[in-house]
Formats: C-alpha cells, structure tokens, sequence
C-alpha cells in the first residue's frame, strides 16, 4: 500500500496518530525481512534513545514514542532503556491518555524485581486518591497486570478504599486488583476475603459478574470457602435467570452468559467436592439448562458447562428429571447430529461426559459418533473426541458398523499422506484386530482399510497382513 | 484463567499481544511461541479445527477478514472462549472503527485499554458491551 494511500485511509485518519508513527508502523510492517525488520527496530530504538530524554519533549511526543518501543516490545526486542520515560509520563504526564500509555507500558517493559517498579508506587498511591475517576481506573488496571510484591504491600490500603467508590467502573476493576494482589501475597488473605466477600453483595451486576468470576478462581483453590459465597451466587444466577438484568447485559440474545457459566463452575466444583445440597444443585442447574435452550452461541457453551455438572451428580437425580419427562439432556442430541465442528464436537464432549446409561439408543451403535470422523476433513479436536468414545463402546458390532464413515475419511484424496491419515489408518486398523470376532467380515474390512491407507500404514505392516490372507491365516494374532 | 490474547495475521505476524502474569512465557520466547502458534491456527482453521491443545495449554481461535484473534487458556470452558473473541471483536468494532490490521496497528495502545476492560490480566471483568467502553475524558 503506497504512503500516499495510507494518508488518505480512513484508519490513518481515524486513529489521530502522527505522522512519524504512521511511518514506523508501515516501515516495520512492511519489512521483507527479519534482518531487515531489525535494521529498521535497531536505528529507530537509537532515534528514539537519543530523542525522549530531551528536556523539551513534549508529554504527547513521550507518549508517541512510548508507543513505538511498544510495538518494539511486542515484537520481541528489548526496550528496557524506555521504562524510567513510561514511568515519568505516569507522573507528569499532561492528559489522562498520556498517562494511560505511561502506565500500560510500565506494565509492559517491567520484568520481575525490578527496583524501578517502586517508582511506580508513589504515582499509584496519588491516582487511586484522584478526583478524577478515569486515574483511579488506569492505576487499578496497573496494579493488576504488575507482579512486584512490594508495590502489592503499598497499595493495598487504597484499593481497598476504591471498592466502595461511587462508580461501578472503578469498583469492579479494585475488586480484581484485590484478587491478583491476594494472589500474589497469600498472607492477605484474612485482610481481603471480607472484602472481596463484601463484593457479592454489590448492587451493580458488572460489579457482581466480575467478583463471581473472582471467587470461582478461590473457590476451585479452596473449596471450603464456598460457603460464604453460594447464597449469593445462586441469587444472583436466578435474578439472570428471570430475566432482571438490563438488555445491555445481552450477548447474542443471552442474558450475561459468562457469569451464568462461572456460577455453575462454582456449583460443579462444590458438588463435586461433596459439598452443598445435590438437590438445590440440580435443581438450579435443570433450569439454567432450559433457560439455555432456547438460545445460540454462548448457550451451547452454558449448556456444556451444565452437562458437565450433572456429569458430577448421583445418576438417580438424573434419572428422576428423566422420569419426570424432564429430559435433561435433550440439547445434547441437537449437537451430536450437528454438521458444523464446533457443535458436533460439544456433542461429543458431553456424550464422554455423560453417563452410558442416559445415552440414547441411536448413540450405541456408534454410527452416529463416527460421523463425526466422515465430515472431519483433518479436524483432529473433532476426530480425537470420536475415537475415545468409540473406544469407549468398542464391541466387534460398533466397528462393524463404523466402518462407512472412516471408508469415507480414509479415502479422501486431500488428506492421504498427511500424519492426521496415517493415525486414522492405523487407530481403525487397531480396533479392527481388536475387538472383530466376525471371520466373514473381517477379511473384506481389513482390505479396504489396506487399499484406502495408500501409504499410510507402515509397509512391513501391510506385508505382515498380506502374507497372513495368502496363507489363511487370518485370526493368528486375534483375542 | 486467561493466559494470553493474540492478534497475529495471514502471514504469522503478531499484531496484538497480551499476556498475563500467570502465564510463564518470557519475553525472549514470546516471539518464535507465536510464530508456531499462529501458523497452528491458520492450518487448523483450514480444516475447521477451532479448538486444540498448543504445548499444554488450551487455545481457541477465530479469524476475522486477514486476521486471527487467538485466546490462551488454562482450564477454561473452551466454547465460552470462542465466544468471549467473538465478544472482543464486537467491542473493539464499535470503537476502533472496522478492526482491520491498519487499525489494530495505528491504535496498539487503544486495543491494549479495551481489552484491560474486558480481561484485566486474565480476568473476566466485563461483559456488557456498553460498559466495556474505557471512558477516558
């Protein structure tokens, strides 16, 4: 793309970015090269060396600059020499956004136990005191990407403080620095669990919905601790679930999924360390199920995430929801029978989590599962998936019948010779000798696997198999 | 637990990294780990596979014109993953205009402040896609 049409571009235009930085960026990205990406990283590390410590730079040239030995940074160069500039724009810099970089790019170029990180502490401490709000945030956010332990004990106090400020804002990104700084010095934690408790009861759902996801990280450490939190939790998922949170809250049609699924990995996680009541469990994952149902994209995802707990309950409440026409696993079948990967490979996942006696009849005989192999096209996820489960029902019968839709894989033309062929070959193959006790099929099978494979399986293989049909010999290394 | 977001386009060049504290890939390793990762994602999607395993951790991926929005993961739901890039790239839609390479590349800093709104090192914290909006004056 010539310089002259990136001017006129609505992206150059758009961003508000100058001149020099466009040039860099285009520079850079265009090079042929490493070498010569390098040539250009190294002299303009040097140009930038020579310019930022300058008395009469600007805060915004700072910040351009800073920018640069970002996009350095991300490319894997070293730009160490820059940190002591990010950390001065925090403190002096002219506008919020000026600062903002300050602080991103500290977090960016710190390394561990680096004595500049306590540089940072002072201009930490005076911006979570800040009248203005958008300080608070890009310390709170600073605060949660650092790992330095000294800087966690500095601060402490004043996040604290902010998880009481005014706006939701502030509040949701404190209550997340509170978690990383626990995680980081676990000897708070008598000091944090209060507060981070005190977070489940926030009137704001952005608030909420960020300190649930807290307490699933501490709850599947320690899952003890869930006794405080549940009550809460399971308010919460039944106030989405009825449908009270603001539209704006939607994803797709789904009222806050992400949240819905943190709160039912609480629930897996409790259930299955035998703790909380299995039936208020059930319960309340039956109806996030069905509330699930009726929606795309992330519901198929909750819907996973509930299979998975009732994965982890006494089959006979299961069994109960089934006897009562309840039909807990209904979705499942819609995912199975699915053409697209993702889906049909969810279906699986929650088949192999399923307890073989809540599997449908059309399931057992493992040609709906092998489809799955047919339509795979190289998808391993997909493919891999499948085979466990047949493994998992093998019988001479299952791979009798399985056996159009590896045919049907095994000779595609786009996949011979790839090492996706030759596992597929050889796993099929495998569970051929393994489990047929059927003479009158088997030779015909064994020889259409041989014929698809190519040159798949390896040849001594291929010999062996040759030399025992010639000598009739077929079952000699058989059961 | 989120280990890293990833921008990379049709050529394996990163466009867009972050990483969060947890996840142990240093500095010096970050570069050749995203050249294999990415050129893994772009030979997987040829063949629908949208979800694997990379070197022990979890990884979903979608590609959006020329570019690939790749999340590393540890022991997460790997289709709410799926959705949560889906998520990102509505959110960074509606403020850096229409999220082509130019405009993740002339706006590296602001992408870096939306996602902080969304995952903040790893962390869901927002997904309202209103309020995911950095207010910044």
């Amino acid at each position: 793309m010539s310089t002259l049409s990136i001017y006129r571009g609505s992206e150059f235009l758009a961003s508000g970015i100058s001149h020099d930085l466009m040039r860099f960026v285009k520079k850079v990205s265009e090079a042929k090269s490493k070498a010569e990406e390098r040539d250009h990283i190294h002299s303009e590390l040097e140009y930038i060396k020579s310019r930022i410590g300058l008395p009469d730079v600007s805060s915004s040239k700072v910040k351009e600059y800073l920018i640069r030995l970002i996009h350095c940074h991300m490319m894997g160069y070293n730009v160490d020499f820059g940190l002591i500039y990010a950390i001065m724009i925090t403190q002096s810099g002219e506008s919020i956004a000026d600062r903002r970089v300050g602080y991103l790019a500290s977090t960016l170029f710190i390394e561990n136990d680096n004595e500049l990180a306590i540089m940072l502490t002072n201009t930490l401490q005076r911006d979570l005191q800040s009248a203005k709000f958008q300080d608070r945030c890009a310390a709170l956010v600073a605060i949660s990407n650092i790992r330095q332990q000294e800087i966690v004990k500095a601060v402490v106090d004043l996040v604290i403080i902010n998880t009481d400020y005014q706006k939701e804002t502030v509040r949701k990104k404190a209550y997340i620095a509170l978690y990383w700084q626990l995680e980081i010095d676990p000897q708070l934690q008598d000091q944090l669990l209060p507060i981070l408790e005190k977070g489940l009861v926030d009137k704001d759902p952005s608030v909420l919905g960020a300190v649930i996801g807290i307490w699933r990280n501490l709850i599947k450490k320690t899952p003890a601790l869930y006794e405080e939190a549940l009550p809460a939790i399971i308010n919460h998922l039944r106030y989405i679930l009825g449908g009270k949170l603001h539209k704006s809250f939607d994803y797709h049609g789904t009222s806050s999924p992400w949240v819905q699924m943190h709160c039912i990995e609480i629930l897996e996680i409790v259930q299955s360390a035998g703790l909380g009541s299995t039936s208020e469990i059930a319960q309340i994952v039956m109806d996030t199920l069905r509330a699930a149902e009726k929606g795309v994209d992330a519901s198929f995802a909750i819907i996973y995430q509930c299979v998975r707990v009732l994965s982890k309950i006494p089959s006979h409440y299961v069994s109960e929801f089934i006897e009562e026409g309840k039909e807990p696993f209904r979705a499942v079948q819609r995912f199975v029978a699915a053409q697209n990967h993702i889906l049909k490979y969810l279906g699986l996942r929650c088949l192999s989590l399923m307890d073989d006696e809540f599997w449908n009849e059309e399931w057992r005989d493992g040609k709906v599962i092998s489809e799955a192999i047919a339509i795979s096209n190289g998808d391993e996820t997909l493919v891999d998936e499948a085979m466990h489960l047949i493994e998992r029902i093998a019988t001479s019968e299952v791979i009798f019948n399985i056996q159009e839709n590896c045919l049907i894989a095994m000779s595609s033309s786009a996949l011979q010779g790839t090492p996706f062929h030759a596992k597929l070959c050889g796993w099929y193959a495998k569970q051929i000798e393994d489990h047929c006790t059927d003479t009158d099929w088997y030779l015909e099978l064994m020889l259409q696997v041989i014929i698809e494979s190519g040159r798949s399986l390896p040849e001594k293989y291929v010999d062996d198999y040759c030399a025992r049909f010639g000598s009739g010999n077929v079952f000699s290394n058989q059961l | 637990m989120i280990s890293f977001i990833l921008i990379v386009n049709k050529q394996s060049q990163t466009r867009f990294s972050k990483y969060s504290h947890p996840c142990t890939i240093q500095h010096q390793q970050r570069s050749d780990f995203e050249l294999g990762l990415s050129r893994e994602c772009i030979q997987r999607e040829g063949h629908q596979n949208y979800i694997f395993n990379y070197h022990g951790v979890g990884i979903a991926h979608r590609r959006y014109a020329s570019l690939y929005f790749i999340l590393g993961f540890a022991d997460e739901n790997p289709f709410a993953m799926l959705e949560l890039i889906q998520f990102c790239v509505e959110c960074l839609e509606e403020q850096v205009d229409r999220v082509s390479e130019l405009d993740i590349l002339f706006n590296l800093d602001k992408v870096h402040v939306i996602m902080d709104e969304i995952i903040l090192n790893g962390m869901l914290v927002e997904s309202n896609r209103k309020r995911a909006a950095p207010q910044m004056t």
